[in-house]
């Protein structure tokens, strides 16, 4: 587990994205390239499923400066994190 | 003595118990209370048309034969038990494999659910600094600094009920329950809490109004909110 997150980290840092879906097992990781168009597609696809079963998206970063709710695909950004929304309890 | 046409009358007291005997056919005597009719299977007929409707308290009145069905009733009625079929050795060889499978189901489950939990605190390590890190290990909580400046405190105590707002002086001005809803699919489970006190923190430092107005305050009181 340690391995896979170090391995996302690793890539994102390089030259990846990487789409964290929150669910009831932690989260599940996809991580894509910025330079293959192929992975970019697979990614968007996957973006827009998730936005279409009803998950909020958010473009964030380690230190929080560039937090912000995106509602359509974007290639460039380092950390896209898909929740649930927020309810009140 | 038990008397041929004659019902038993029986009163039970705390401390005996004496039994009449009454005719079967003897007319009512009614004293006190009024009714059209006087034979007793008007009367039964008649509590049996009127006891769905409201119970109106009457006077009191003596002995009726009516009373008598309902003692009669009481002493004929037994009731009867019924012993289990006793199960056969396939039936309970099943019966210890359905168990058998039940447990290993459930481990099996707590086990995934260890490991989604312990995934979660690895996630929300990522974005924590130092200082949240070693605050939620020492003391069991982390604090965010809002949108707009305001301070939080998010508590690692379940999901709900669990983030602090507090005042300058770090004093606590409300507490807030807001966490994300389930997640999509079969499952009935909530995020684990990690990924909840990710998501709390995300929306605190990104808009802290939206947090506010989501969250239900348990104590406290809200700021005014633009």
């Amino acid at each position: 587990m340690t391995t896979l997150v170090a391995e996302a980290n690793r890539v994102e840092e390089e030259e990846g994205g990487i789409i964290v879906i929150l669910d009831q097992s932690g989260d599940t990781k996809h991580i894509w390239d910025r330079n293959s168009e192929t992975e970019v597609e697979e990614a968007r696809s996957l973006f827009n499923r998730m936005i279409k079963k009803g998950m909020q998206a958010w473009s964030v970063t380690r230190k929080g400066d560039k937090d912000q709710r995106i509602t359509e695909f974007d290639p460039q950004a380092e950390k896209i994190i898909f929740a649930p929304a927020l309810q009140g309890g | 003595m038990p008397q041929t046409g004659y019902w038993p009358q029986q009163y039970y007291t705390t401390s005996a118990t004496t039994t009449n005997y009454i005719p079967v056919y003897q007319p009512i005597i009614q004293t006190g209370y009024t009714t059209g009719s006087t034979h007793s299977t008007d009367i039964w007929q008649q509590w049996v048309n009127t006891s769905n409707s409201t119970i109106i308290q009457q006077p009191y009145r003596p002995y009726q034969s009516t009373d008598q069905v309902w003692i009669q009733w009481n002493q004929t009625i037994t009731p009867r038990y019924i012993a289990p079929t006793p199960l056969t050795a396939e039936q309970m060889q099943a019966q210890r494999e359905a168990n058998e499978r039940y447990e290993m189901e459930r481990q099996e489950r707590r086990r995934e659910q260890q490991a989604a939990r312990t995934k979660a605190r690895l996630l929300l390590g990522e974005f924590l600094n130092d200082e949240q890190k070693a605050e939620l290990e020492r003391l069991g909580r982390f604090h965010v600094t809002g949108s707009k400046g305001r301070r939080y405190c998010i508590r690692a105590e379940g999901q709900s009920g669990n983030v602090d707002l507090l005042k300058p002086d770090g004093s606590v001005q409300a507490r807030l329950c807001c966490h994300p809803r389930r997640p999509p699919g079969d499952g009935y489970d909530l995020l684990p809490e990690g990924d909840a006190w990710l998501m709390q923190m995300i929306e605190i430092r990104h808009d802290e109004d939206h947090f506010l107005r989501t969250a239900n305050v348990h104590r406290g009181s809200l700021p005014a909110l633009v």
